[in-house]
């Protein structure tokens, strides 16, 4: 029976990889934004702190026209990140759901080994 | 030494197993809302494009696609993992919900400023987003206190 072993350590690493090359991509697709989202920002979301990263600014009644918009490109940039989260959150549970499934297929092989043993030995007895 | 290989697995198959399980209501509620985000998204899709050239309006529909999108891949994780979601995706959308929040005040500010009346369906379409930031605030409150709780 092959030997089956699962490093969670690096499925962690791969699901903060895929986030990390996530936010690489999105603030990569989104370099124009940087006057609005700030190099900072930017810097943060690098350093893999995600929605915290974007805050929220206060919205009031007393804002000009253009912070409201840039108040929206914000919204829709935390948004977006949310979504590129959820995404790889996701993959993350498919791929732990796969782990689990193939470690279901070795308890049946061994619970079938362990069931020709036992009628092996009542066969003898 | 491969038979005992198998253990952690075994020990892990345990572990993941009792990981704890959303609150039925709160699925309920994520449900909801990704139901009701689809919606608005589509609505506000189809009305961006008669203004191409308006940057807010794009913001906006950018916004809403990009929260239904992300609802949706909650809903599929959930149902993957049969009631669970990860701590990462929990935050996410205790943000989400203040992201919604500030997304309905700023609309509501935009439309009043309109130079005409606005028509009847951005009015509704105010009041939905409203509607469905206070949903999605009830949702991070009970995720919340569920945490609390647990602790």
């Amino acid at each position: 029976m092959a030997e089956k072993q699962v490093d969670w350590e690096k499925i962690r690493d791969e699901f903060l990889n895929v986030l990390k090359q996530e936010s690489i991509n999105f603030v990569t697709d989104h370099a124009d934004d940087a006057v609005v989202l700030g190099q900072d920002v930017i810097e943060a979301i690098l350093q893999e702190q995600f929605m915290t990263a974007i805050p929220i600014p206060e919205v009031n009644e007393q804002m000009s026209d253009t912070e409201i918009l840039a108040v929206e490109k914000i919204l829709a940039r935390r948004d977006q990140l949310a979504q590129l989260i959820s995404k790889a959150s996701l993959e993350h549970a498919q791929r732990v759901a796969q782990v689990q499934a193939d470690a279901l297929k070795v308890g049946l092989k061994i619970g079938q080994y362990m069931l020709s043993i036992g009628l092996g030995i009542l066969v003898t007895l | 030494m491969k038979k005992w290989a198998v253990l952690p697995v075994f020990l892990l198959l345990f572990v993941t197993g009792c990981e704890k399980k959303l609150d039925p209501t709160i699925i309920a509620g994520i449900r909801l809302v990704e139901a009701t985000s689809k919606e608005r998204a589509a609505f506000f899709f189809e009305f961006s494009k008669q203004y191409p050239n308006n940057e807010l309006i794009k913001a906006h529909c950018e916004g809403l696609n990009a929260q239904a999108s992300a609802l949706d891949n909650f809903l599929k994780e959930i149902e993957l993992t049969k009631g669970k979601l990860s701590e990462q995706a929990q935050k996410t959308f205790c943000d989400m919900a203040d992201t919604a929040t500030a997304r309905s005040k700023s609309f509501a500010i935009w439309v009043e400023r309109l130079d005409t009346p606005p028509p009847d369906f951005l009015i509704k379409h105010g009041e939905a987003l409203q509607k469905q930031a206070e949903l999605m605030q009830l949702i991070k409150a009970k995720l919340v206190t569920t945490k609390l709780e647990e602790k």
